[in-house]
């Protein structure tokens, strides 16, 4: 189990983390997720020791994180690379060995990866002769392949396209099968909304809500509601819902989390058909906009005005 | 940690064909640059086609073969009379023709080696006769001639032959181009890591310093490793050609190279990689490195400007005790047998200090540049917040 708790970093006047904890654990499939300029980036590598913190504590099982402890961790930067000028049986293999695991056993498992993305024939090749999309496999390979039982991903679905994002959820979903306690950001929330098991949102250096993605998704104080009766029959809404939009004789409403169901249909003419009605949970987007007061995309584009590059992402 | 950092940059650099071919080229330049002048040159004609005239007496060909230099024979033409010799060697059929009485005809200069031989044969035919006539019996004759040891030259003036001079230089162009071509390699070999972005990874991992140590380690041995090569290939191609005699300083001078060397190149070595990080482009690098090239080729200049003309002034008194010019200055120092013995260790041990030291001082720079996007400047890089 991951546990960061209270993290604060300043640069000079940027407050880059304001109080950040979490808590990840193994066999689940954590999303960290907030604008750019939240403060993902900075969390992330104060886990690898790669910020310092002003205060606050990065735990595994416990332990203060040390060297020893950190070389079963995994890490795919936001920022990729490999060397790209050496062939990727041996990155594999090297990187592997960094992480104190033998010779053999790191060059066995770079041909079972090698082989598992299908790239076993190019296992001599230099990375720069492989497609932007087998570059980014290996990527992800070299954060797996000395079997991490913390996996940290930084924006990992960034940049891929809709069968990458179907390959890398399958694989992350198969590392937290395996037990290892996976941990990924990223700041398209509806993009991985389903693949969570559990949600942490951030913003402005601070985490905002966390839980399970239901209970994130349940965090919002008010539910959708969609009606639409047969032959575009309109009703009155009840007096707490708030009428979103009616088109095409669909009527989106949001009613306080409290409303009963049942109530609400038997305030719909009674005679008329009804061709569909949902009653859900808001989706993630909505939720952070309830529980932090602003849209992502607000917060980005503020973000990007005052952009302190070293603040992080 | 350290090892595999190691290892890796030993596979990926020594396989490379540019170091591969750039250590052949070396050293087939160096074996040229020595072998060719004595091959090529007057007095490593080695093999002398003589004329002689018949009915001349002197027993020559027998004795000319034993007296020459191990590296020289002649093999002799006999011909009817002086003038038949004489357009032979005109005609280039043989080298030289020695005519009656005492007589070398040559076209061109001749070898000094024959020459002298030659002259020596019939001074000694010549006494031979006289003391047979004299009456002494061929023991005592022979007893009379044989050879004197040999002259013995003591000079007192101080003045030292060329030799050692010419190993000092030999082992400061060796070091300058050793530190020279690493450095290149550890500069670009940085930049690459922090522009791929796979320092990153590697950080998450391993320590800084333990990175840095890997890198130097590793490049050092593969500079040992072409200069050992190069140093071999000299040694032996003299030994083949015989080009010049070794000084008695030379054993010294290849140890006190050899540790300097690596003393030197921890020094070196760590501050070309600190400044391969600092930068965010090859262009970069160029300037991030500026201050070492100019410190490299100002202590290059100190040896040829102030150290060989006076090895044991002042100045180079100094600079035997600073790290950065005591890797370059204290191996020609030695090989001009200029130093004060104390002096070596001395100095080693502040160059290894200093390396140490500076060691320390880049891992906290390299520590706070991995990560950072764009280019710093040492300034920045110092102040800068450290990695782990």
């Amino acid at each position: 189990m991951l546990a960061v708790n209270g993290l604060t970093k300043r640069y000079g006047d940027v407050v880059a983390l304001d109080g950040v904890s979490l808590i990840a654990h193994p066999g689940r499939l954590l999303g960290f997720l907030g604008p750019n300029g939240s403060g993902k980036t900075t969390t992330m590598r104060a886990v690898f020791g790669l910020v310092r913190p002003d205060s606050g504590t990065v735990r595994w099982n416990d332990r203060p994180v040390d060297t020893e402890v950190r070389l079963r961790f995994g890490y795919m930067p936001e920022q990729r690379g490999l060397y790209p000028r050496m062939p990727i049986g041996r990155q594999l293999t090297f990187l592997s060995r960094m992480h104190g695991v033998s010779r053999e056993a790191s060059m066995a498992a770079a041909r079972t990866w090698l082989e598992r993305l299908g790239l076993i024939d190019r296992v001599d090749d230099q990375l720069s002769a492989l497609s932007h999309g087998n570059q980014q496999r290996v990527q992800l390979a070299s954060a797996l392949v000395h079997e991490p039982d913390l996996l940290v991903l930084d924006e990992p679905f960034s940049g891929l396209d809709p069968l990458g994002v179907q390959d890398m959820s399958e694989i992350l979903r198969e590392q937290a099968n395996r037990g290892a306690t996976v941990m990924f950001s990223s700041h398209q929330l509806e993009l991985v909304e389903e693949l969570c098991d559990d949600v942490v949102i951030i913003a402005q250096g601070r985490d905002r809500l966390h839980g399970t993605l239901d209970e994130a998704r349940s965090a919002a104080t008010y539910r959708n509601v969609e009606v639409r009766l047969a032959g575009g029959d309109t009703f009155t809404p009840p007096p707490e819902a708030q009428v979103i939009s009616a088109t095409n004789g669909m009527t989106k409403l949001r009613v306080p989390v409290a409303t009963d169901a049942r109530a609400l249909i038997t305030q719909l003419p009674p005679h008329a058909t009804i061709e569909h009605l949902s009653f859900a949970a808001p989706r993630l987007t909505e939720v952070f906009r309830d529980v932090v007061g602003a849209s992502v995309e607000d917060l980005e584009a503020e973000h990007a005005a005052e952009a302190a590059p070293e603040a992080g992402a | 940690m350290i090892r595999i950092v190691a290892m890796r940059e030993l596979r990926e650099r020594a396989l490379k064909k540019g170091y591969l071919i750039g250590t052949a080229i070396t050293v087939a330049i160096v074996v040229a640059a020595i072998a060719l002048p004595t091959l090529l040159g007057s007095d490593g004609d080695a093999h002398h086609r003589i004329g002689l005239v018949e009915g001349h007496a002197t027993p020559i060909e027998a004795e000319l073969n034993a007296h020459l230099p191990p590296n020289h024979d002649a093999e002799f033409t006999t011909f009817a009379d002086d003038a038949s010799a004489r357009s032979a060697v005109i005609e280039g059929t043989v080298d030289a023709a020695l005519i009656p009485s005492s007589t070398l005809l040559t076209d061109g200069p001749a070898s000094l080696a024959l020459r002298t031989t030659i002259d020596r044969l019939l001074q000694q035919s010549t006494l031979t006769g006289a003391l047979t006539e004299a009456g002494l019996t061929t023991a005592q004759i022979q007893e009379a001639l044989s050879a004197p040891s040999p002259l013995e030259v003591i000079d007192l003036s101080g003045d030292e032959d060329d030799n050692p001079f010419m190993i000092a230089v030999f082992a400061t162009i060796l070091l300058v181009v050793g530190v020279q071509m690493s450095g290149a390699t550890l500069l670009s070999g940085a930049l690459e890591e922090k522009s791929s972005r796979v320092v990153e990874i590697l950080v998450s991992t391993a320590r800084p310093w333990q990175l840095l140590a890997g890198k130097v380690i590793a490049t050092s041995l593969l500079s040992m490793v072409q200069l050992t090569l190069i140093v071999a290939a000299v040694l032996a191609t003299n030994r083949v050609v015989d080009a010049f005699p070794l000084p008695e300083a030379t054993g010294a001078v290849l140890a006190v190279s050899t540790v300097m060397l690596l003393a030197g190149f921890m020094f070196y070595a760590a501050l070309f990689t600190v400044a391969g990080t600092l930068a965010s482009s090859m262009e970069d690098a160029q300037s991030t490195a500026g201050p070492l090239y100019f410190a490299m080729w100002g202590a290059y200049a100190a040896v040829f400007f102030t150290v060989l003309p006076n090895p044991s002034g002042i100045i180079a008194q100094i600079l035997t005790f600073l790290p950065p010019t005591a890797p370059f200055i204290v191996p020609a120092r030695v090989a001009l047998g200029e130093i004060a013995a104390w002096q070596v260790p001395a100095s080693i041990a502040v160059t290894i200090i200093g390396a140490l030291f500076t060691l320390r001082i880049a891992g906290r720079i390299y520590a706070a540049s991995l990560l950072a996007g764009g280019r710093l400047t040492w300034k920045g890089a110092w102040k800068a917040e450290p990695i782990r």
